[in-house]
């Protein structure tokens, strides 16, 4: 039987790779679709220290044509069919590095809040939403990692890669979001989903995921080992796989771009607060350490606002709906809890029962302070952002909080292990 | 040049077609794309958008996108140049999210 030795990366090495970095480095994988297990695949035999994949699907049987972590029928019952668990303890036994640690969360990669970008080196979105997209573009900016994004159809891809910011003038560093500043489009409307319905989801095969998860995983070495980059730019590229047709783009910033421009260098404070206490505990908490009733930023520009109450808009209904949730994730499920129709988002607060808030303090709604920080979005390690009653500084300004806190708690909170039984 | 206007075309992303236009340097990448969504092309719209659908702008002759709120002209586009429309792609995975209306399957994504 072979061992593992000295020898396991010879090739790597006489490529540029350098093993001991890799082996020590940590890579989010946002999406475990056909691209997602390319990526991790190519990671997992790279050499990557630690993976950590997120996404909430189930496998179906049309996903076995383009799936190299399709769990076999034998291993359904141990694997499951959730994406994420499944191709993490599929792919684990493949991991190259010495002491490899696999990480899944079969979640929304909003849910997971802060504390799944611990510790990353690059952040890889291989999702089709563009909200989650919006929200790893603004994450990995505010945390200051690299984001590789890549999307294909038929036998067209698309790499987007966005270097670690390494200092500059940030506001004039593209991220994500200054090619897609209005994502609302996605996933927010019954006409879209129609729409998508009609089109007979997106058309895909196992080649353009393969050529596609190479390129995102080298770009993620890249991110590892910067020296082997060349330059800082954010770039596009752009590949047909049958005509071989490509091209390269170079990125700019756009001046009023929505997304995160800045990189949070504020150590936090760590809160005894968790996630499971409410609101209002959590506010005394934050307002002790300030001196001041505290403000609590909610926890990122993209699509967090509390969305408390608002009514249906199918004219039929009508009826005041209660969300309780954070705009992100009422926006997976824009849907009437009355009537069960879907309605468009609220995006104003024109009607005076629609309660949403980019802010809350101990002056909020006695039923918002009662709620629970898992509630109204805060996962276990995610950071709050917070500033006493007389700041004038505005929400959604491109600037980083006057304070930072986060809440207690470790990776075993957020993830489960991939290590196949 | 007319009028203080350049003569630009537009690649269609699927179609090997162009457009030809007109446009102030002043005009924004959104404006253009805002603009090719109301051209018509022998009767047909010259660019459909399906909702949730974006394009992206690319500067042919210097490789550089041109973003939503930035000017021609501070992208450096020259009469005669070439524009590309580039469609967005995804990571073609669904994200574990159905639209339902009583009990009637509306979308998948």
């Amino acid at each position: 039987m072979l061992e593992s030795n000295n020898n396991t990366f010879s090739r790597e090495r006489l490529a540029g790779y350098d093993p001991e970095r890799i082996n020590h480095s940590t890579v989010l994988i946002a999406g475990a679709g056909a691209l997602g297990q390319n990526t991790a695949l190519d990671l997992a035999l790279s050499g990557v220290g630690e993976l950590r994949i997120v996404d909430r699907d189930r496998f179906e049987e049309h996903n076995r044509t383009r799936s190299p972590a399709f769990p076999l029928p034998q291993e359904q019952d141990a694997y499951g069919l959730d994406k994420a668990g499944a191709v993490a303890r599929k792919l684990h036994p493949l991991m190259t590095a010495p002491n490899p640690v696999m990480r899944f969360a079969n979640k929304w990669i909003q849910e997971l809040g802060d504390g799944a970008f611990e510790g990353v080196t690059a952040v890889v979105s291989a999702v089709d939403s563009r909200i989650a997209r919006a929200y790893l573009s603004d994450k990995a900016r505010q945390h200051g990692l690299a984001f590789i994004e890549g999307g294909f159809e038929r036998e067209n891809l698309r790499l987007t890669s966005f270097p670690a910011p390494n200092g500059g003038d940030l506001a004039t560093l593209p991220c994500w979001r200054c090619l897609q500043p209005n994502v609302e489009g996605s996933l927010s409307c019954s006409s879209y989903a129609r729409n998508a319905d009609a089109a007979g989801i997106i058309p895909a095969i196992q080649n353009t995921a393969a050529v596609l998860g190479g390129l995102q995983a080298e770009a993620a070495i890249l991110a590892i080992q910067e020296e082997l980059r060349g330059e800082d730019d954010a770039k596009s590229f752009s590949l047909n796989i049958r005509t071989w047709q490509s091209q390269t783009v170079l990125l700019r910033a756009d001046s009023k771009c929505p997304g995160v421009h800045f990189v949070s260098r504020t150590e936090p404070i760590k809160l005894q607060t968790t996630a499971n206490d409410t609101v209002e505990q959590l506010l005394r908490e934050i307002s002790e350490h300030l001196g001041s009733s505290a403000r609590l930023w909610l926890p990122l520009r993209t699509y967090s606002k509390l969305f408390w109450t608002a009514p249906c808009r199918n004219r039929k209904c009508g009826r005041l709906v209660s969300i309780r949730s954070p705009e992100w994730r009422w926006l997976m499920h824009p849907r009437c809890t009355k009537c069960g129709g879907t309605f468009a988002p609220v995006s104003d607060d024109a009607n005076a029962s629609t309660y949403t808030t980019p802010e809350i303090s101990l002056l909020s709604k006695p039923e918002v302070l009662a709620a629970t920080g898992r509630e109204i979005g805060f996962a276990p390690l995610t950071l709050v952002g917070a500033a006493g009653e007389d700041a004038t500084t505005a929400h959604y300004e491109n600037t980083p909080p006057p304070a930072v806190f986060q809440l207690p708690g470790s990776l075993n909170d957020l993830f489960e292990s991939g290590e196949a039984t | 040049m007319n009028n203080g206007t350049m003569e630009v075309q537009f690649r269609h992303p699927r179609t090997a077609k162009f457009l030809v236009a007109d446009l102030s340097p002043q005009c924004t990448g959104r404006e253009a794309l805002q603009a090719l969504m109301a051209a018509q092309d022998g009767g047909e719209p010259f660019l459909t958008q399906s909702d949730g659908e974006a394009y992206n702008l690319i500067h042919e002759r210097t490789s550089q996108s041109i973003t939503p709120n930035m000017t021609f002209a501070q992208a450096g586009v020259e009469s005669g140049d070439i524009i590309t429309l580039d469609k967005e792609m995804r990571g073609a995975h669904s994200n574990g999210v159905t639209g339902t209306s009583g009990g009637v399957t509306l979308w998948r994504a």
